[in-house]
């Protein structure tokens, strides 16, 4: 089992490899993601935003729904933790325990 | 040879740490460790899309002089919008790792273990 | 990791130096989160290992009386609304939800050195909103995850 686990590992790290070689080189200025995108992220954020930090522009106002949803995603996560936690310590052998939560 | 591996190097460390990461969660059998393993895959998919934003001669992407007279050249500064994926990216991880280690102490309180098989052999009863 | 680590130099650095520290250049951070690398994610992580630096050093009972669970929950849930109140205050000035352009800065530029735009103080106030959420969600999930350790 544990063999067959290691084999189709080695293989997809490969595979992973020899598919990236469709991908652009590192730090290409040709590349799709640096063509298209972020120029015109740079001229909006100084023309419009004007403020210096593009990656506040883009996270706040541009993507400002997006960062919504994470921080709900967050504080999703931590109401999570607390309700799953404080669940199971209700159990009856700890019960003088639950009280200082 | 060793410019080929220079431009690649950032697609085979992706690579290895995904395989590593998978390694985690699917070859072991304890419930933290496949944690550990999704911690890792994680990582590998972060470094994937910083790596994507690079840019030759290019800084960060802040500009200076907003008000001044001249205008900001896109090709100076690398693309930000990977940055601020993975921003959230990472502080989503840590939340996801803390409801894991959450759901793990609870069920090591319920069962007593966090072996796979042996909490399989468990629930089957 | 819940009690107490009984060391002077420890307590002193924790206690007198680092967390203070920390705390202050995390809202720095926080403020210069516009101008250069920074802003409400960082600082929140920054934050929130300022106050775990205090109760790995001074225990959970000690180092956690300064921000007791309840104080917790009520700024996590305070980031949500200011990152709420961010988005309806442009929707009650006419325009669209976080849709900062109508936010009027006018009265603050007035006795203010340098001039903010209305998007910059959207900006602004969605930054402290982040910075509160993670800050608070961060030390809870420390908070939880070690104290339900010691019961056992």
């Amino acid at each position: 089992m544990k063999r067959v686990t290691l084999l189709f590992l080695i293989g997809l790290a490969a595979l992973l490899v020899w598919a990236s070689s469709d991908l652009p080189d590192r730090a290409d200025p040709l590349a799709p993601a640096n063509r298209h995108l972020s120029p015109e992220l740079t001229e909006l954020t100084e023309q419009e935003v004007e403020i210096p930090n593009m990656v506040s522009a883009v996270l706040a106002d541009f993507r400002g729904y997006d960062t919504l949803g994470e921080t709900f995603v967050i504080f999703t996560a931590g109401l999570a933790v607390l309700l799953v936690l404080q669940r199971s310590r209700r159990t009856p052998d700890d019960e003088e325990e639950a009280g200082d939560a | 040879m060793i410019e080929d591996f220079a431009a690649r190097f950032p697609y085979i460390a992706t690579a290895i740490l995904l395989v590593i990461g998978l390694y985690g969660m699917m070859g072991k059998r304890s419930l933290v460790k496949q944690v550990i393993g999704l911690t890792i895959f994680q990582s590998a998919v972060i470094l994937f899309f910083i790596s994507g934003s690079l840019l030759e001669g290019a800084t960060l992407p802040i500009l200076h002089g907003v008000h001044g007279p001249e205008h900001a050249d896109p090709d100076d500064f690398v693309n930000p919008l990977p940055h601020v994926l993975m921003l959230t990216a990472i502080v989503v991880g840590v939340g996801i790792t803390g409801v894991a280690l959450s759901f793990l102490i609870s069920i090591y309180r319920e069962f007593g273990t966090l072996d796979e098989r042996e909490l399989l052999d468990e629930m089957r009863k | 990791m819940h009690d107490r680590y009984d060391s002077v130099i420890l307590h002193f650095a924790a206690r007198a130096f680092m967390v203070p520290l920390i705390v202050v250049f995390g809202i720095y951070v926080l403020l210069h989160g516009e101008s250069s690398p920074g802003g409400g994610f960082q600082a929140g992580a920054i934050v929130a290992a300022a106050f775990v630096l205090a109760r790995l050093t001074l225990g959970n009972r000690h180092g956690g009386r300064s921000l007791p669970m309840w104080l917790l929950t009520v700024l996590a849930c305070a980031g949500l609304g200011i990152y709420m109140f961010g988005g309806i205050l442009p929707l009650l000035l006419g325009g669209n939800f976080l849709d900062y352009g109508v936010i009027p800065v006018e009265w603050y530029n007035q006795f203010a050195g340098e001039p903010k735009t209305s998007r910059a103080a959207g900006i602004f106030i969605i930054e402290w909103g982040v910075f509160l959420g993670v800050a608070s969600v961060l030390v809870i999930l420390y908070d939880h995850l070690t104290d339900a350790e010691s019961d056992d």
